[in-house]
């Protein structure tokens, strides 16, 4: 099976600036299970979504330009990602549509 | 100083900028009625509050009407709106509006150590404490959950409680209040005490406890908030059933939550699915008093842990019985292996246990702890409660041997076998068949938990117990009277606050205000004779 990685970058707005990196994971990963997204998985027990972070954000900082990695398990056009991940996202958190 | 410039000098800031996931955001001036739901605890505690949300739900759905959520700021916070009180009163979570402005403030209060933090926010929103210093000006005070089955200690501080559950209630309520916006406070509040399930204290009228007929189509909330931060409980919650159909003599929930009443389980399964859909948690949980008791509990939990372990969304159970069949269920459905498990025996021997009401055998219990450790668990958590009626210490010294017992055949199957026997003290409870018992002193836990400690040193053993001041505090309210409105300000006053945190609680404050008060605590823990009459003797369960 082949895996599949997307670049993304993220604002991180006024309205989420005092949430924490940890805090933030969760948000990621909670809205790629209400995109639907075929996200792939590690192994193991306990398996977690394949995504990596980009250096953490300090608490109260907003940003025009956050990066992740997120890797799939079917290929997935840049642009699909960005439109279902925003139309699931909190205020505050928006893919950009340029890497 | 704005709200702005206070939160990067406070801890977890998380908990006070609101703006999550499905929260519900109205323009102030397109609604008639503004309403603020507290729960008087930490914004962790509080979100993990499955009534809250079923409120949240149900008032934002009208479209005259907004629900915006306040829980007690941390001390940290706490202390920097003290400092300026007047210029950054206790503001809503959606809107960031200071709570007087509401229309009404409705508490859900889920235990009796929470009374001094319902004191603290009154105070930093300039709400007068006292229901009878509050005039047209302020939000109208009420306040329902668990701990109002004996409103008595706070009647003083609410204008009105709503008894029992709120579904249909509520909107009953928005609806008085919605037709009636120019009434005077007492007109207002003589209103709502028409009310089938309102009580308001000022008119001391008679109350008939309030349920859902058709609890399997009522209202649930299929978008619930999903907080940023950490909560206690973080996870998309279905009640499967209310009510209980076991009798524990203790247990008051069964009396709360009644009658039973249970919901469809195709409903339970697309609901669950709806959640997770609107929400993305990783875990759900099936919640009820006593699950086992569900009627299709074995279809429903295999079918949806086997459809949600698609999503890999986890699916737990925590209230099955603790005999070999829940203990196998709850391994089943577990997408992964639990490490540990939890039964509740709450005594060591079965003639006492059957004595209480909890039918459970104890080959029953050795059964399930079988079933845990054959199916791979290594730690087991076992709860008892210690001071209930007509126990001896035999009866504290056959704990001791049935964690020992437990751990033993715990030991057949692996070498790292834990037990952890988690103690708790007996507090009787209004409404139960135990509400007149007494409650033991707080020499009187500290040598029974003694006496099991002592016998109880073993390897592979943890014991763990209820602080006595905490539950001697407990006890006092749970079956308290009016009397006792002026102790809990004066404990406010003298700093406490939190009570339910370890790290925060302070004995000594609670001794101080009783005595400045003239009011001897352990009178409260005494047996009643059958003939006096109790504080919540006003309230009709049926």
């Amino acid at each position: 099976m082949g895996l599949y990685t997307i670049n993304i970058t993220y604002t991180k707005g006024e309205e989420v600036k005092f949430i924490s990196h940890l805090d933030l994971i969760r948000v990621f990963e909670r809205a790629i299970r209400r995109a639907n997204l075929p996200i792939a998985y590690s192994q193991g027990f306990n398996p977690r979504m394949k995504i990596s972070y980009g250096q953490a954000l300090k608490v109260g900082a907003t940003s025009a330009g956050e990066e992740a990695k997120l890797t799939f398990e079917e290929e997935m056009s840049h642009k699909e990602v960005v439109d279902r991940l925003n139309a699931v996202l909190p205020k505050g958190i928006k893919l950009l549509y340029n890497v | 100083m704005s709200i702005e410039s206070i939160l990067p000098l406070v801890r977890k800031p998380g908990r006070y900028i609101g703006n999550e996931l499905n929260s519900i955001h109205k323009n102030w001036d397109d609604v008639s009625l503004h309403i603020a739901l507290a729960y008087p605890d930490l914004y962790e505690v509080g979100m993990s509050n499955l009534g809250i949300q079923i409120l949240y739900d149900i008032l934002n759905k009208q479209k005259e009407v907004v629900a915006e959520r306040v829980f007690c700021p941390a001390p940290d916070m706490g202390e920097k709106m003290y400092g300026q009180v007047l210029n950054l009163p206790l503001f809503s979570l959606e809107s960031w509006t200071p709570i007087s402005k509401f229309d009404m403030l409705g508490f859900s209060i889920g235990h009796e150590l929470a009374y001094t933090n319902i004191i603290e926010m009154l105070h930093l929103s300039g709400i007068p404490i006292y229901s009878k210093d509050r005039n047209d000006s302020h939000p109208i005070v009420f306040a329902g959950g668990p701990c109002c089955f004996n409103p008595e200690p706070i009647a003083e501080f609410i204008d009105f409680f709503l008894i029992g559950e709120g579904e249909e209630a509520i909107l009953e309520v928005q609806s008085v209040k919605l037709k009636a916006q120019n009434l005077g406070r007492i007109d207002i509040l003589k209103k709502f005490s028409e009310i089938e399930g309102i009580y308001v204290p000022a008119l001391r009228n008679k109350v008939k406890k309030r349920h859902v007929a058709d609890f399997s189509n009522a209202s649930v909330p299929t978008h619930p908030i999903v907080p940023f931060i950490q909560t206690i409980q973080d996870r998309g919650v279905v009640e499967i059933m209310r009510g209980c159909k076991r009798a524990c003599k203790f247990c008051n929930a069964r009396v709360i939550y009644g009658p039973v009443r249970e919901r469809d389980p195709q409903r339970v399964i697309d609901l669950a699915q709806e959640i997770i859909k609107n929400t993305g948690q990783e875990n759900l949980a099936l919640v009820s008093l006593s699950s086992s008791d569900y009627c299709d509990i074995e279809r429903v939990s295999k079918e949806l842990a086997q459809k949600l372990a698609e999503q890999k969304v986890s699916l737990n159970l925590p209230s099955l019985r603790t005999d070999s069949f829940g203990v196998k269920l709850a391994k089943e459905i577990s997408r992964v292996r639990p490490s540990s498990l939890t039964l509740a025996p709450e005594t060591g021997n079965e003639k006492l246990r059957f004595s209480i009401g909890k039918r459970i055998t104890d080959q029953e219990v050795f059964d399930g702890v079988k079933a845990a450790f054959e199916g791979g668990i290594s730690a087991i958590k076992l709860y008892f409660m210690i001071g209930l009626p007509g126990e001896t210490d035999e009866d504290l010294l056959s704990i001791a041997e049935l964690v020992k017992k437990a751990y033993q055949i715990g030991r057949s199957f692996t070498h790292r076998a834990r037990i952890t026997a988690a103690l708790s003290t007996f507090v009787p409870k209004p409404h139960t068949a135990f509400e007149r018992e007494e409650q033991i002193s707080i020499g009187e836990t500290l040598r029974r938990q003694k006496i099991i400690k002592d016998n109880l040193h073993q390897k592979g053993i943890e014991i763990r117990w209820h602080q006595a001041e905490t539950s001697f505090l407990e006890g006092v309210f749970a079956r308290g009277d009016r009397e006792l409105a002026q102790v809990i300000v004066k404990s406010w006053e003298l700093g406490a606050k939190l009570d339910a945190w370890s790290e925060y609680f302070k004995f000594d404050i609670w001794e101080r205000a009783f005595a400045e008060c003239g009011i001897d605590p352990s009178r409260y823990l005494r047996m009643r004779d059958k003939n006096e009459e109790l504080p919540w003797d006003f309230i009709q369960l049926t």
